[in-house]
């Protein structure tokens, strides 16, 4: 590793093997934590700060008066790493791919912003031009939303925004082909700070500083090796022995353990994330929200936090968790036994008496279980109520929650970008996340508001309304916000906590020790 | 012999295509599909995703389809990954084969030598320490012993790499954790096989001629006392070729049990069809040599098939 660190080579894991880098069909982490090395957007995040951005491909915009329509300058110097000119047109042929509905793209929904892009992704029209996407010059960008947007930069850093190398993947196997011809190191063009090497599946993919980047001069690290590492344990093992400057996760086992040796390369800060338990409101006795209110006040949160999963995570008041600047809707869910007791009284059941049996499914891990064991025992000591635990295989649990099959289901929602609507969209009637089976047309309108409004501080007040709905009714009960936790070696600088864990690298380097 | 060889071929195909047809029903029966996550997909892009891989036809056709490639060697396109089912089984098999290939090195060397010995010292301290050793190398599971070889090499000492698959140091740990259960069970088998020639009349006579103890060992004792090891070594290269899981992930291999593995959480179905069947081949093959091995030197059982 010392070696790695004098050539200026970050290793970091990524947890698992990314199924594709081809920005606009991957999703999760690990393929996120690659893409930011090798593409980049119209905007960058911000090494530091949360919800920030800093110009990317463009290096100045401005928007209408109501942030309905954007306009951004390309810089004249940005290129793909095959010397050619990142131009507007790039753009407009990427969201034209992303949108077209034969690609199958996952994220092809976060760019329903763009005017009229749902209707031409859902094939409703079939002229491209209608969609809020124009090249004004070869420089200059114009998107046009749906609606006032003043939050619209940080959703840019998300990668399905990223511009892809359409001239490139036409000639390897097509616009709409997924097999990812084109993704192979020695064919892939990119337009990020790094270049790809080498993909070795299941084992390595290495990046090497990008030559023709607009801001090459400024990279400090000479590349990257990403690996994937699926078992945790194996990372830290590897990190203790001075293979990985970045250890992305830290089992909580080993957490506690390196607490308490108050070990120096041991980082934590909060995540943008929840860890819930959904409600089927279909179900009876599920159906009665005095039932799911009850349950909701009989958990004792802190308990959770400080005796079970015991890694820094903080109890929730709410569904969207903390940590959204300027979204500051107090949160009604709280522990209080007696008031559950009286509820689930007026529900009739007094004591639990006569409650019908219930189970609880999670997916299979031991995390999982101990909280659920936890969370049963409360229910069974507060209100004297029975819910069976019930572990299922990962894919097979999804189906189920699906299909409606389900009483109570574990579940956890992760920022998809810097905005409580990425919470508390998943909620509103139509979103296929929604598996509650509830629905509230008010909920829906005031989401519905939120999205189109233009003022930040009406808008944070129109989502505090809707979240007070969901609180009120309670499909779901927000259980604990999530928190990151990891290695990092002393060697590197610029790495910074962040909620989203988005990390631009050209802002990492790697001090040597003479 | 060639009838012989004919038979066993025959039974082959009829092992390949059952595995692949029972694991095809199999998967088709598990609920869950290759596309979900936590994240719903839009009814649009799932319909699209499912077009694309032929599954919105009906389960049969898929699996005429599904053979009428593999009859042109073709495995299909892989439902999670961009790679196809070819080269992702190109790409992983040699790995797993090579990390068999020493694991099996491993295990030979340390089985047949602390078996050969403890046969030899029968009943005195060297047969008592090799036998508790190979116990304790059966009971230990691979998932402690790598992970503790990999905190005293890899993080205490320093000496070797704590995991991955780069450099010729990165294969020693894995070799020795995957070898070291199969040279515990190959000491036993080689003890016992050992012994029960030692005690045959013919040696006796040979020692009795007065010819020399290594020759003794060499030409006569190992030839008819390792009949039971080389039986043993079919279900030991399936053994060490389809249950590296568990080291490739430890170690971070690249290998082919990890692949099947996720490929069966992910519902990735031509994948998993595509490993099993490579990994009925390599057991069929490695069965069918051990057989022609051991009619080798058992003219008993070379005069029954011929």
């Amino acid at each position: 590793m010392e070696r790695a660190a004098k050539e200026g080579i970050l290793l970091m894991d990524i947890g698992t093997e990314p199924k594709t880098l081809d920005p606009q069909l991957a999703t999760g982490q690990p393929a996120h934590r690659v893409i930011t090395a090798l593409f980049e957007g119209l905007v960058i995040p911000h090494p530091q700060r949360d919800g920030v951005v800093l110009p990317g491909v463009a290096d100045t915009w401005e928007h209408n008066e109501d942030a309905s329509v954007w306009t951004f300058h390309i810089r004249e110097n940005a290129r793909w790493s095959d010397g050619r000119s990142v131009t507007a047109s790039d753009f407009v042929r990427s969201y034209h791919r992303m949108l077209t509905p034969e690609l199958g793209a996952d994220f092809a929904t976060m760019l329903y912003r763009l005017e009229n892009a749902e209707a031409y992704h859902r094939g409703e029209i079939d002229d491209f031009r209608e969609v809020g996407v124009r090249a004004l010059d070869a420089h200059t960008l114009q998107l046009r939303l749906i609606g006032p947007t003043p939050y619209f930069l940080t959703m840019l850093n998300h990668y399905a925004w990223y511009p892809v190398p359409v001239q490139l993947i036409e000639s390897e196997g097509g616009l709409t082909d997924r097999s990812g011809d084109w993704l192979q190191p020695g064919t892939i063009v990119s337009n990020g700070p790094f270049v790809m090497e080498e993909w070795k599946p299941n084992s390595r993919i290495r990046v090497r500083k990008n030559p023709n980047y607009w801001d090459h001069a400024a990279v400090a690290l000479e590349g990257i090796d990403f690996m994937p590492i699926e078992d945790s344990n194996t990372a830290v093992r590897m990190f203790d022995g001075g293979e990985l400057h970045i250890a992305s996760t830290v089992p909580s086992a080993v957490f506690e353990q390196r607490v308490a040796q108050d070990d120096p390369h041991l980082r934590m800060g909060q995540q943008l994330g929840t860890y819930y338990y959904l409600l089927n409101v279909n179900q009876p006795p599920l159906d009665d929200v005095r039932v799911r209110q009850a349950l909701s006040l009989a958990i004792d949160r802190g308990v959770i936090v400080e005796q079970v999963t015991r890694g820094g995570e903080r109890p929730a008041h709410r569904f969207v968790p903390d940590g959204f600047r300027d979204y500051d809707y107090q949160g009604p869910v709280h522990f209080d036994p007696e008031r559950a007791r009286a509820l689930l009284a007026e529900a009739g059941y007094p004591q639990g008496q006569g409650f019908p049996p219930l189970t609880l499914t999670y997916n299979t891990l031991e995390g999982h279980q101990r909280i659920g064991e936890a969370i049963t025992h409360m229910w069974q000591e507060q209100l004297g109520i029975r819910v069976e635990l019930q572990n299922m295989e990962w894919k097979t649990f999804l189906e189920r929650k699906d299909q409606g099959d389900f009483q109570i289901g574990r579940s956890g929602w992760i920022a998809d970008y810097y905005d409580p609507l990425t919470f508390l969209e998943i909620m509103i009637s139509e979103s296929g996340n929604n598996d509650s089976g509830w629905e509230n047309a008010d909920y829906d309108a005031w989401i519905a508001q939120a999205m189109r409004e233009g003022d930040m501080a009406q808008r944070n007040q129109e989502m505090g309304e809707a979240e007070s709905i969901l609180m009120e009714d309670m499909p779901l009960i927000p259980i604990y916000f999530y928190s990151r936790r990891w290695l990092q070696d002393e060697r590197v600088q610029g790495w910074h906590h962040k909620m989203l864990d988005n990390h631009p690298y050209q802002f990492v380097s790697l001090r040597t020790s003479d | 012999m060639g009838r012989y060889l004919l038979k066993r071929l025959l039974q082959a195909v009829v092992v390949w295509w059952a595995t692949i047809t029972i694991a095809f029903v199999m998967l088709k029966l598990t609920p869950g599909d290759p596309f979900s996550t936590e994240r719903a997909l839009s009814p649009q892009v799932l319909a699209q995703l499912e077009a694309h891989y032929g599954l919105d036809q009906p389960a049969w056709v898929q699996y005429l389809r599904y053979f009428e490639g593999l009859f042109h060697g073709d495995f299909g396109p892989s439902y999670t990954s961009t790679r196809s089912v070819n080269e992702i089984l190109g790409q992983t098999l040699p790995v797993s084969l090579e990390l068999g290939a020493w694991a099996l090195l491993v295990a030979l060397a340390i089985g047949l030598g602390a078996g050969t010995a403890a046969a030899l010292k029968h009943n005195r301290w060297p047969d008592y320490t090799v036998m508790s050793f190979a116990m304790l190398g059966i009971c230990l599971p691979t998932f402690v012993l790598g992970p503790i070889f990999q905190l005293l090499f890899g993080v205490q000492w320093r000496l070797l790499p704590v995991s991955g698959w780069f450099a010729a140091d990165h294969r020693i740990l894995p070799a020795i954790t995957l070898g070291l259960v199969y040279g515990a069970i190959i000491a036993r088998v080689t003890r016992g096989g050992m012994l029960e020639v030692l005690s045959q009349d013919f040696l006796k006579t040979a020692r009795a001629k007065g010819l020399p103890p290594m020759e003794i060992l060499l030409r006569h004792t190992l030839r008819g006392g390792l009949l039971p090891t080389v039986s043993y070594l079919g279900p030991a290269i399936a053994g060490i070729v389809s249950g590296s899981f568990v080291i490739e992930t430890i170690f971070q291999i690249p290998g082919l049990g990890r692949q099947f593995v996720q490929a069966a959480l992910n519902r990735d179905l031509t994948l998993v069809l595509g490993t099993v069947t490579v990994y009925a081949t390599l057991i069929t093959l490695a069965n069918l040599l051990v057989d022609l091995a051991v009619a080798w030197l058992d003219p008993r059982v070379r005069s029954h098939h011929a």
